[in-house]
């Protein structure tokens, strides 16, 4: 008994932070759109990067908050640190009677299979992975249509002939980037050399920026004078790298390649692009839908053709750009979307 | 024609570049368990100091009082951590455990506190970062310090007495209490050392969880390394050459143009410590009185 007094401060403590960590969240999602009625509620479930992971959940997380500003929807966000936690998530959102429940990342697959199965009557979206029942929307990108025009781009731009990719946990979705990026990367230059690292092989792996940087830092020592990475926070420690390589290498110039949210603006100058996966655009079209009651289920595929997937053009990667490499891109584009250059799908030829 | 060549000094700077904070941790790692605290809460005393290192630079522009910064927060840590362990006698194993979720928790709520977001602190410029280097060669000069520290100085004996023999310890007059809280707070101090290298010297910024499992291989490193702190640099730069390896290993052609699979590669750094362990180092002496409570 005597340990447990001692103890209570800090239990105490405990309590407070993770309490008042929980109520800031839900202060600051819940809307005050109550004004027509009943107001349409959304839940949105990240998954463990988080809403400010500058990447793959900030799109996520902008989508849906563009919907709550311009449709009026009640929005809840909750971030999901632990994979046990995901299901009572899931269900709980259900059962208190909300009418869309968005789910980001394909670890939330099971999770969301079980908690749809249970309640038919709520509708549910998954973000990257398939989910094959009549009350689930999937949202699935084509990353490899991305990843070949950031491979092609990376390709016309390199001095050496050598580039580089560095992936975050070596999962069948970041195969598909690479493969798309080394399809595009070789239809410019067929003799081109492709470096590839991955991070690792657990979760770990989207969360290590520092060994990141030495991938990358090992792969310009191959000769790679342009990277891509998909690999979430990791990708930090790429555009750490090309930066102080470039700085300290005077006449030999570096550039990544961002993923996911536009990138460009982090380093710019080192940022030769990123290739965007509007999950944004995904989730904002998914709860416009459901609230006018048009709610698609089944797979919907985004890609280049509805502008789903792109490269980031802007004001930061201006001067990397040239006119021709852009025209080059456009005319491949156009060639993906209407089918004359077809991008190996990893997930196809997989199985 | 897919030629392979990559340079032996590339890999071994790259080697000492990954071992730092291994380095750091292992010898906070060593002053707690050497006075008898174990201590499986490095990874959380690593992103603690990460966390201030980062944030405090920020705020004030200059690197060196962000690494105050990370000293002061490891103390705190530190001190929190043997307040549990020590004066509560709580399990020095579960305490960790809980630590280490504790600070995962904790930290974003901090940061979106200084900087409206949960993710990272703000980018840091090059010139507001420390030499990697630098701070390198304070891990390798630590170590002989706390060797001269632990074998020469009246409270290193203590310290090392205490995780020995309480019992013992006691009827010299040494409080093993204080002399455990002086350790696991300098422990919190060394290892947020290994954390601002992660944030303001070999990275720009903090980000959640980027110890990625370090604070767990510094805790075999010092396994490997029998408690000792000048084979703990070994055994630390050991980690961090096997780390720097798989990357070279994992572009190394196969005969037939492929390259080995990742998961292969990245079992690497533990076979070595595998084959270091059974072949070379065998029984390692634990301190006696680890994890026993006065």
């Amino acid at each position: 008994m005597k340990k447990l007094r001692f103890l209570a401060p800090f239990l105490g403590l405990l309590v407070a932070l993770s309490a008042c960590k929980k109520s800031d969240s839900t202060t600051e999602s819940t809307a005050e759109n109550k004004a027509a009625g009943a107001p349409f509620r959304v839940a949105l479930v990240l998954d463990k990067g988080g809403k400010d992971d500058k990447s793959f959940n900030a799109s996520a997380f902008l989508g849906a908050s563009r919907a709550q500003k311009e449709l009026g929807i009640e929005l809840r966000d909750v971030e999901v640190n632990d994979d046990t936690q995901v299901e009572p998530t899931l269900k709980n959102f259900a059962k208190k009677g909300y009418d869309l429940v968005i789910a980001i990342g394909f670890t939330q697959q099971e999770a969301l299979k079980k908690a749809a199965e249970a309640n038919p009557n709520t509708h549910f979206a998954l973000v990257d992975s398939v989910v094959d029942l009549p009350n689930v929307a999937s949202l699935m990108f084509k990353e490899h249509q991305g990843s070949y025009l950031a491979g092609a781009l990376a390709a016309m731009k390199s001095k050496s002939g050598v580039i580089g990719f560095i992936g975050g946990m070596d999962i069948p979705l970041i195969r598909r980037f690479e493969l798309g990026y080394r399809e595009g990367a070789k239809h410019v230059k067929n003799n081109i050399k492709v470096i590839v690292n991955y991070v690792g092989v657990t979760g770990e792996a989207w969360n290590n920026p520092t060994k990141a940087k030495e991938l990358a830092v090992s792969q310009m020592g191959q000769k790679a004078d342009v990277i891509f990475h998909a690999a979430g926070a990791s990708g930090a420690g790429l555009f750490d790298a090309v930066e102080e390589r470039t700085k300290s290498k005077a006449g030999e110039n570096f550039y990544a390649i961002g993923v996911d949210s536009n990138q460009n603006w982090v380093k710019p100058g080192f940022v030769l692009t990123s290739m965007l996966k509007r999950v944004d655009v995904a989730v904002f079209d998914t709860i416009k839908a459901a609230k006018e009651g048009k709610f698609k289920t089944g797979r919907q595929d985004f890609g280049l053709q509805n502008a789903g997937i792109d490269l980031a053009m802007d004001e930061h990667n201006k001067a990397l750009v040239d006119d021709w490499m852009k025209t080059e891109l456009d005319k491949l584009k156009t060639d993906i979307v209407h089918s004359k250059i077809t991008v190996t799908d990893y997930y196809l030829i997989k199985r | 024609m897919n030629e392979f060549h990559f340079s032996f000094v590339d890999l071994l700077l790259s080697g000492l570049r990954l071992s730092t904070p291994l380095l750091f941790a292992a010898l906070g790692g060593l002053l707690s368990e050497r006075a008898g605290v174990a201590n499986i809460a490095l990874e959380g005393f690593l992103l603690v100091g990460a966390f201030s290192a980062a944030a405090v630079t920020y705020l004030s522009g200059n690197p060196w009082i962000g690494l105050s910064g990370a000293l002061a927060a490891g103390a705190m840590i530190g001190l929190i951590f043997a307040m549990l362990t020590v004066y509560a006698k709580a399990d020095h194993i579960v305490m960790g455990t809980a630590l280490n979720l504790f600070v995962v928790g904790a930290l974003p709520l901090f940061n979106k506190i200084f900087f409206g977001v949960t993710g990272s602190t703000p980018s840091l410029e090059l010139d507001q970062r420390l030499s990697v280097w630098f701070l390198f060669f304070v891990a390798v000069a630590l170590s002989p310090l706390i060797w001269f520290f632990l074998h020469k100085v009246p409270f290193g004996y203590h310290l090392r007495s205490s995780g020995e023999n309480i019992e013992a310890s006691k009827s010299l007059g040494i409080s093993v209490k204080r002399t455990r809280l002086i350790a696991v707070i300098l422990a919190g101090m060394v290892t947020a050392l290994g954390g601002a290298f992660l944030s303001i010297a070999h990275g720009s910024q903090f980000s959640r969880g980027m110890s990625a499992g370090r604070g767990f291989i510094a805790l075999a490193a010092l396994i490997l390394a029998g408690w000792r702190p000048i084979p703990v640099i070994l055994t630390c730069i050991l980690f961090g050459l096997a780390d720097a390896a798989q990357i070279v290993l994992q572009s190394y052609p196969l005969p037939d143009g492929s390259t080995l699979p990742v998961q292969w590669i990245q079992m690497f750094p533990y076979i070595v410590t595998l084959v270091v362990l059974v072949g070379f180092v065998g029984k390692t002496e634990p301190p006696q009185a680890i994890a026993k409570n006065d």
